[in-house]
């Protein structure tokens, strides 16, 4: 019977050569999904306690979604699943471009590696087979090299899809990631460095079997509906306004609940380089390693970002498959690279704002340069403004950096920095591991600049801004993510419209009303945990999800492409299960859920005296002990308590490991 | 062959998303993107690559989720 998913998953054995496919039953696609919780069903039952996660027991997965090639839009993002190195607990990173579909097609929603080969090898998957070749020649190459060479040497007819490593991922940093269509990146967990360390060089894929939904043709009524939101578009300000737009919102004591519309006009003009001022005017982006507010990073200096300068570049847009608003872009440049993906948000402010660096130039040369190598932009740019303050600080001299002058704003160190970091080249070597290690390894006083949450670098959004960003960089079995929830996330979610019992914002509301710490924030909280488990367990995109849960059919496509009968909150219980199984990972992985909370200086413990975030501080505490405590998990610890446990998923955690 | 089965793909733009759906379908890469936008309309629209490569399956027609392909006579 057609349900979307195609019911098997690839095993590949990498220190034996084995592989081997395995039937999925029914009722794990029910319980779970597929994506992240088909992930999170396989590493729970065959990553033992223990595992080194550059070992050969660790397990990398390519997780591809339920929906992916049914005929729903915005349903093309793919994970990588694993013990993180970075963390030390669940690891999962999401992409875009053309590879979730890719995998379906070759007969598997999921490939789950394990084992270390002897020597560089890629993977070849087509129509259920399989093969190990010899990667000895690509290794050392780039991501965009690689690809190029395989994609030429694996055609057939169909063009294959490629996830690689560059050179950071071979060379193991733990702030490495897994590349694909020259350019997207599944970057954060470290889980490039589990592909190297197993030497794994690239999967491809290159299959063309046909994904079966239960009724295509009510997907594509549905799509066709939710096709009309997304194509909407509206004469819309100029690049300049936005940065004045985002001073306006600042300067107001009170804000509107963000409706998700708004953010797809800018999507569809500029992509997420929409908000590079904006968000700085906001007080959303994080400035100077965390210390710094907008006064450091004004208008004057962020101007050289303008979101228009990004289109103006721009001479194509990108989608990722099954997308019909195409946020990314193809962009010409000077200098070394002639061309590079626009750069996002992230990749902007961590390069720019975080280090104080308004040059633009060296941001898209850096884009491409951290694309190539494989390295996460986001934790790049943290471990950098975290090394320019330990050198402000006198914690390393320039004798340690080989003579580079780190300081705020300084582009030509900043760039010589991270070709260091990527090379493992001098300072380069200590940095490439991310924020905590290097801290671990600096000593003194530097734990207090690097600023993390259980290891991983926190993105360009500010929870002293929104706390809602603060509290899941905290709780989130993978933490240190901007992907899940946010408060201004769940105003756009919409899941009000869908779950009749969950809380509608108000269209307006005082500012300090975001920091108090009650009972409705922790049901909103949650309610995105649960709500991102079932995107990421159907490859469903963010920004899709903004559109709002009345105007993308997430439920109804899932109904429609299974043939289920499931309810919203059917579905959001699902999210809930996902949760607990990947908080129950962490446990039985030894990790602390405490562990993962941010230091004090990303929670305004000071609060900033001047600047946007004036003020804010975030009562992280409560809030965590609350989000814990609506899980069923103990709100002292964050372990879950057996009453969170349904029966069976205490099967699960009870099944004799593999 | 019939001439039923000649048939290769019509991109109707204005109804396009470009979604790259159809790129990902055809089981032998016979559509691609266009590489550049224009001023008016920044996006790339498929088109086939190859009218040689195309074997006629029609299945870029059939799942295109807003119907902007058409199997026409060659």
């Amino acid at each position: 019977m057609n349900k979307g998913y195609m019911g098997k998953i690839l095993k590949v054995n990498l220190s034996t050569g084995d592989i081997m496919e395995e039937d999925v039953p029914d009722w794990v696609y029910e319980r779970f999904l597929a994506g992240m919780g088909l992930g999170a069903y396989f590493l729970y039952r065959d990553i033992p306690p223990g595992a080194d996660p550059l070992g050969p027991e660790n397990v990398l997965g390519f997780v591809a979604g339920l929906l992916t090639g049914t005929g729903s839009l915005f349903t093309g993002r793919w994970m990588v699943v694993g013990k993180s190195p970075l963390t030390g607990g669940w690891g999962d990173a999401n992409c875009g471009g053309m590879l979730a579909a890719a995998i379906k097609r070759c007969g598997y929603d999921a490939v789950f590696i394990s084992g270390c080969s002897e020597y560089p090898v890629y993977l070849e998957v087509n129509n259920g087979k399989a093969a190990l070749k010899d990667a000895r020649d690509l290794w050392g190459r780039d991501a965009v090299e690689t690809e190029s060479i395989l994609t030429q040497r694996c055609r057939k007819k169909k063009v294959p899809r490629i996830a690689c490593i560059g050179p950071a991922g071979e060379k193991r940093s733990l702030i490495s990631g897994i590349c694909t269509d020259k350019g997207r990146i599944a970057a954060r967990s470290g889980l490039g460095a589990v592909m190297g360390a197993k030497k794994l060089k690239a999967v491809v894929f290159r299959g063309t079997r046909k994904i079966k939904p239960h009724d295509r043709e009510a997907v594509h009524r549905l799509s066709r509906k939710c096709n009309r939101w997304a194509t909407l578009q509206i004469p819309f300000v100029s690049g300049a306004m936005m940065g004045k737009l985002g001073a306006l919102m600042r300067r107001l004591p009170t804000q509107m609940a963000m409706d998700g519309l708004l953010f797809k006009l800018m999507l569809s003009k500029w992509g997420t380089s929409s908000m590079n001022q904006m968000s700085v005017e906001m007080g959303d982006s994080p400035i100077k390693n965390w210390k710094g507010t907008n006064r450091d990073f004004d208008q004057s200096r962020s101007q050289s970002v303008n979101p228009d300068l990004f289109r103006q570049c721009e001479i194509v847009k990108y989608h990722c498959y099954s997308c019909p608003i195409g946020c990314g872009g193809i962009c010409t440049t000077s200098g070394r690279y002639s061309e590079t993906h626009k750069p996002e948000y992230e990749t902007v402010l961590a390069l720019g704002g975080l280090c104080l660096n308004q040059d633009a130039d060296s941001i898209f040369y850096l884009n491409e340069v951290l694309n190539r190598a494989g390295m996460d932009s986001i934790s790049a740019g943290g471990t950098v403004a975290f090394a320019i303050e330990c050198f402000e600080k006198g914690l390393i001299s320039k004798e340690d950096t080989g003579g580079l002058e780190l300081s705020w704003g300084n582009t030509s160190a900043i760039v010589a920095l991270i070709e260091k970091m990527i090379a493992r080249e001098g300072i380069g070597d200590l940095l490439a591991d991310g924020t905590k290690a290097a801290a671990e390894r600096i000593g003194r006083d530097a734990r207090h600049y690097a600023i993390h949450a259980g290891g991983q670098e926190l993105p360009m959004h500010d929870g002293r801004c929104d706390p809602g960003y603060a509290v899941h960089y905290a709780v989130e079995p993978s933490p240190g993510k901007h992907t899940v929830g946010a408060q201004m996330y769940y105003e756009m979610y919409r899941l009000w419209k869908k779950v009749k019992s969950l809380p509608k914002p108000d269209k307006v509301y005082f500012k300090g009303r975001k920091y108090e710490a009650d009972e409705a924030k922790t049901i909103c909280s949650a309610a995105c945990s649960k709500y991102m488990n079932v995107l990421n367990g159907t490859g469903t995109c963010l920004f899709g999800a903004f559109l709002g849960a009345d105007r993308l059919p997430l439920f109804d496509w899932l109904n429609v492409a299974t043939g289920w009968t499931k309810t919203p909150e059917d579905y959001l219980a699902i999210g809930e299960a996902v949760q607990t199984l990947r908080q129950e990972f962490n446990i039985k992985h030894g990790r602390d859920p405490r562990d993962n909370i941010p230091g004090p200086r990303a929670m305004g413990q000071p609060a900033l005296s001047v600047g946007a975030n004036k003020g804010r501080r975030v009562d992280i505490e409560r809030m965590i002990r609350s989000y814990w405590r609506h899980f069923g998990w103990d709100p002292e610890t964050g372990r879950p308590m057996p009453d969170a446990i349904p029966p069976l998923e205490e099967q699960i955690i009870r099944l004799p490991q593999a | 062959m019939p001439p039923e089965k000649q048939n290769i793909p019509s991109f109707r733009r204005k109804k396009c998303m470009a979604c790259k759906i159809c790129v990902d379908d055809c089981p032998v890469s016979a559509i691609t993107v266009e590489d550049r936008g224009t001023p008016e309309d920044p996006h790339g629209y498929p088109f086939l690559d190859e009218e040689g490569l195309c074997i006629h399956c029609g299945l870029c027609a059939e799942n295109c989720p807003v119907q902007a392909i058409e199997m026409v006579a060659a």
